[in-house]
């Protein structure tokens, strides 16, 4: 071509790509091919378009065929040799099949582990997400000063939304969430349920999916949506959507709704569901508002869409003046400052908000899985390092061989990392399945939540698997590839080579190994002496032998009191407003000058000597004496050191601008569960309209017969409404079952750790004994006892396992001591029985470990092993 | 009846080194397509056929002179082997049978 500019050339990068894969006969004709194309290209269309053609056929060419690799014949042997790799590989893993399984094993179920912690992570990291607006969506958050501690509330003043999308223009939408629970019937079938006050724009705020139906549904005040789940409940296999169906909510307030949408179930990746939906306004017909707009009704959640991208700090400038509306209507409990909280990262504060709505694990719980998972792939990469390294020994003719043949130390590197590749893919593949079948399954039968097994993403699922590939990969196989690949061949031909038995790194990964088995087994005791400290701990009551069922008002209290004195069963029986355990409320009285928030229960008489609380001085209240209805008190020891009274029974205090007098001081008790610190409490006389509960004391052994009595006479009252009644002794079984689901977590997790160090132990002696069998035989046959070659093999690794223990021993006192602390603020200070037990534990797994051994060299026979010299 | 394991685009690749003749290499064989079906194809796709069709006998290829729009690289040229020609003109003959059973009738109705 005479006018081909010489100045216009294709993209150099991209020619070099070429020059790069293309195998070398056919890079000319390709190249020419490309060139050709290239110049014509830039004479018909111009420069530009020609090199992006260029750089597109390039990458067209980038062909199996046309990729460099071996040729029969050609100079190259890249490729058979990873074939002979991969071959010797598989057939050194078919001969040391012992090794082979203590590391499979090993590594897969420590991948299995870590596979389902990283899903557990990756889950939560990525709960509420699938919400089309989640980075614009904000919980709007209230800090109360209590006792000078910040504390963060979820709930937030019902006025609050409809101002603030009037008042700031950044602010979308917005929906109040106030969950409360009502009796729900279609037909003759009556359930309680859980209930949302919503606002109707709860849907376009978030994007739970409607499975059928008026997406508007919201906008009508009596429509409502409701879940599958309750849909079937009640509809079966119908269609509910046109179905009337009657709510009756606390105060005997009866509404007919139609339903007008089916919502899907609770997606797993939210942290938050609802069953039935219904609009705000319904609200306010049930309960007692001052005005339209009463600063003083708070809603359990208020939710703010933002314009996207706004930044939430400017939103907070603007609702200062909130402030003082709502500290003017409710001055009992004064807000010191508004926290926009982003739904993003709301589950992962769900333990930091007081009040909240949604599901999440404690940050501090979630480090320890993701450490545990972490220390137990450690301990199964350390088997692997400690087995190579000893087994070198059985190697060194293959190292040597080829070395002398001209195998480099990168080579052979590769090579072992090819065989180490191997394993650990072969184990990746079966911790997956474990994950999935067993693991899995096995840690969301203990969680209040379901983990599915899906990714968050698909990039996620590969960059786990990938990074969990080439971290297993070089933790476990880059020491031993080194250092196998580093021998000298002459000496090993000499046979002077002593590898694999004096190796200081393998003691130092086997010590390391008993210290990690050693804490995990110490952490596993100590939950379980905390599951029994609870477990046996005094409720601060006599909660034994105790019945209770929640009412609705005295047209139930009366005749079933009637009906129930009648029963012989039955010693003591009360009415209450609040229940311990089940319902009390937090409210603020005044001592002297101060404020302090405490917890109030309203009872009736004999209340409390049906309960059973333990009186300290004073006395329980008594019916008929008109200052005990009106202005006496009982409170609990907490209420008197907080008040810093010297003599109790003497003192008064102010609440809800009436004075009271202390007439009796009760032992500390257990209003909720063991996680939280008392609060000062106190108990006063409710009339009877308020009652809600009545609880009975019963004969020892009459629990069923009780029930069942109970059960029909509530029946025989109260035809339309659920029987809720319940035994007392039973009311923290979802706390047990929790920690009982720490304590397995916690004894599997040392199980197997421990089981991987004793794997090493074993894997590391039955190399030890292979390679001297002939020197215990001569020691034998010179007639050294048994005593004596036991203490020969047991010596070093006696002492690796006791300065594991003696380093893990401060360490494990130290992070158990940390994680209790942040974990149960009530709790016995930690005893030496855990440490001592673990020790136990481990020092006879791993003589049962090493015995094992020990007696196959005392069975064997010295001739044996001697005769094939 | 030997079998003639060819696919539709292989044919038309044969086809135009025949046409072609001595001057057949990838850049010719990719452009004589264009021009005389109106077809786009990637030149990576005409050097895979070639190559294929060389494996299975069809075609031998040398390498020709070196050109100056090459930058000084040589072209390989494809001829047509004996075996080639025979496949071509079995398909050919395949194809004209078949033709010639197509009864008027069904033309016309097409039509």
């Amino acid at each position: 071509m005479s006018n081909k500019s010489p100045n216009i050339t294709p993209p150099s990068w991209a020619n070099r790509f070429l020059e790069w894969y293309c195998q070398g006969p056919l890079l000319e004709e390709i190249q020419g091919d490309v060139y050709e194309l290239f110049y014509k290209r830039v004479e018909n269309r111009g420069s530009g378009p020609a090199r992006r053609m260029f750089i597109w056929d390039v990458i067209r060419f980038f062909r199996f065929s046309n990729i460099k690799k071996t040729k029969p014949g050609k100079n190259s042997n890249n490729l058979d040799m990873i074939q002979n790799y991969f071959k010797v590989a598989f057939r050194n893993l078919l001969k040391q099949k012992l090794p082979t399984i203590i590391n499979i094993f090993g590594l897969s179920s420590a991948i299995a582990v870590a596979i389902v912690a990283f899903r557990f992570l990756d889950w939560q990291n990525s709960l509420d997400s699938f919400h089309e607006h989640v980075d614009d969506i904000y919980q709007v958050t209230n800090f109360m000063d209590r006792d000078g501690d910040l504390e963060q509330w979820g709930d937030s003043p019902d006025p609050l939304i409809p101002a603030m999308v009037k008042d700031i223009p950044a602010v979308v939408s917005g929906t109040r969430i106030d969950i409360t629970s009502g009796i729900f019937r279609y037909g003759d079938q009556v359930f309680q349920e859980r209930l949302h006050f919503v606002s109707p724009e709860f849907l376009d705020v978030f994007s739970f999916p409607i499975k059928e139906g008026n997406q508007k549904a919201l906008a009508d005040k009596k429509t409502i949506i409701i879940r599958e789940d309750i849909a079937k409940k009640y509809f079966g296999d119908k269609s509910p959507i046109g179905e009337e169906i009657t709510i009756t909510f606390g105060r005997k307030i009866k509404v007919p709704f139609v339903i007008q949408a089916v919502a899907e179930q609770r997606p797993s990746k939210s942290s938050f569901g609802f069953q039935v939906l219904i609009p705000y306004e319904n609200k306010r017909d049930i309960e007692i508002y001052e005005s339209i707009d009463d600063w003083s009704v708070l809603t359990d959640a208020n939710f703010v869409l933002l314009k996207p991208g706004t930044n939430p700090n400017e939103v907070l400038g603007l609702m200062e003046p909130y402030l003082k509306v709502q500290n003017e209507a409710n001055d009992s409990w004064p807000i010191q400052k508004f926290k926009l909280e982003p739904l993003a990262t709301l589950s992962s504060k769900s333990n930091e908000i007081r009040g909240n709505i949604t599901f999440g694990n404690s940050s501090h719980g979630n480090k320890a899985v993701a450490i545990l998972a972490l220390l137990l792939l450690l301990l199964a990469c350390f088997n692997y390092v400690n087995i190579a390294v000893v087994s070198a020994t059985k190697r060194l003719k293959e190292i040597g061989l080829r070395k002398v043949l001209g195998g480099r130390k990168p080579e052979l590197v590769r090579q072992f990392l090819t065989e180490n590749m191997l394993l650990c893919s072969f184990s990746l593949v079966v911790g997956t399945v474990l994950a999935y079948f067993l693991v899995l399954p096995g840690f969301n039968s203990l969680l209040p939540v379901t983990v599915p097994f899906e990714f968050s993403s698909n990039i996620m699922a590969i960059a786990f698997f990938g990074g969990m590939m080439l971290f297993t990969t070089i933790i476990s196989g880059a020491y031993p590839a080194f250092y196998i690949s580093s021998f000298n061949p002459i000496s090993i031909f000499r046979g002077n080579e002593k590898f694999g038995r004096k190796s200081w790194i393998t003691k130092i990964l086997l010590t390391f190994q008993f210290f990690l088995a050693f804490t995990t087994i110490v952490s596993g005791f100590v939950f379980t002496a905390a599951n029994n400290y609870y477990r046996n701990k005094d409720w601060g009551y006599n909660q034994e032998n105790v019945l209770a069922i929640p009412i609705e008002s005295k047209k139930h209290y009366n005749p079933l009191l009637a009906r129930l004195k009648q029963s012989p069963n039955i010693t003591s029986i009360a009415g209450s407003d609040s229940h311990v355990s089940r319902r009390q409320s937090l409210t603020n009285v005044e001592i002297g000058t101060e404020k302090f928030q405490v917890i109030r229960f309203g009872i009736g008489y004999n209340y409390m000597e049906t309960m059973g609380f333990t009186l300290n001085s004073g006395r329980f209240f008594t019916e008929g004496r008109e200052s005990d209805n009106r202005e006496n008190v009982v409170v609990n020891e907490s209420f008197v050191k907080k008040a810093n009274w010297d003599n109790p029974l003497e003192a008064t205090f102010l609440y809800d601008s009436i004075r009271y007098s202390v007439i009796g001081v009760v032992d500390d008790f257990h209003y909720n569960d063991f996680m939280q610190d008392i609060y000062p409490a106190f108990f006063r006389i409710t009339p009877e309209e308020e009652f809600r509960y009545i609880s009975m004391r019963i004969a020892a052994g009459t629990t069923t017969e009780t029930q069942d009595l109970l059960k029909a006479t509530w029946k025989d009252i109260e035809p339309d409404l659920p029987y809720d009644g319940f035994v007392q002794d039973e009311v923290f079984d979802g706390f047990f079952q929790s920690m009982d689901a720490n304590v397995v977590v916690m004894a599997f997790v040392s199980g197997l750790s421990t089981v991987l160090a004793c794997m090493g132990l074993f894997g590391l002696v039955s190399f030890s004994i292979t390679k001297r069998i002939k020197e215990f035989s001569i020691r034998k046959v010179l007639g050294a006892n048994l005593v004596v070659i036991m203490r020969s093999i047991t010596r070093d690794f006696a002492w690796m396992l006791i300065i594991g223990m003696v380093l893990a021993l401060p360490m494990s006192y130290m992070s158990m001591e940390g994680l209790l602390t942040s974990l149960f603020p009530i709790r016995e200070p930690l005893g030496v029985g855990p440490f001592v037990w673990a020790a136990v534990l481990l020092i006879s797994t791993a003589i049962v470990t090493v015995s094992s051994q020990i007696y196959r060299v005392a069975k064997s026979n010295p001739a044996e092993n001697l005769r094939n010299e | 009846m030997h079998r003639i394991n060819i696919g539709e685009f292989e044919e038309l690749v044969l086809l135009m080194v025949g046409v072609l003749n001595q001057d057949a290499y990838g850049v010719a064989v990719m452009e004589e397509i264009e021009e005389q079906t109106g077809r786009k194809i990637n030149i990576s796709a005409v050097h895979s056929a070639l190559r294929r069709l060389e494996a299975k006998g069809y075609l031998t290829s040398s390498m020709g002179g070196a050109t100056s729009e090459r930058g000084g690289r040589r072209k390989r040229i494809f001829t047509l082997t004996h075996g080639g020609k025979l496949a071509l003109d079995q398909i050919k003959d395949l194809r004209t049978r078949l033709w010639n059973q197509i009864p008027n009738m069904a033309v016309q109705k097409g039509n």
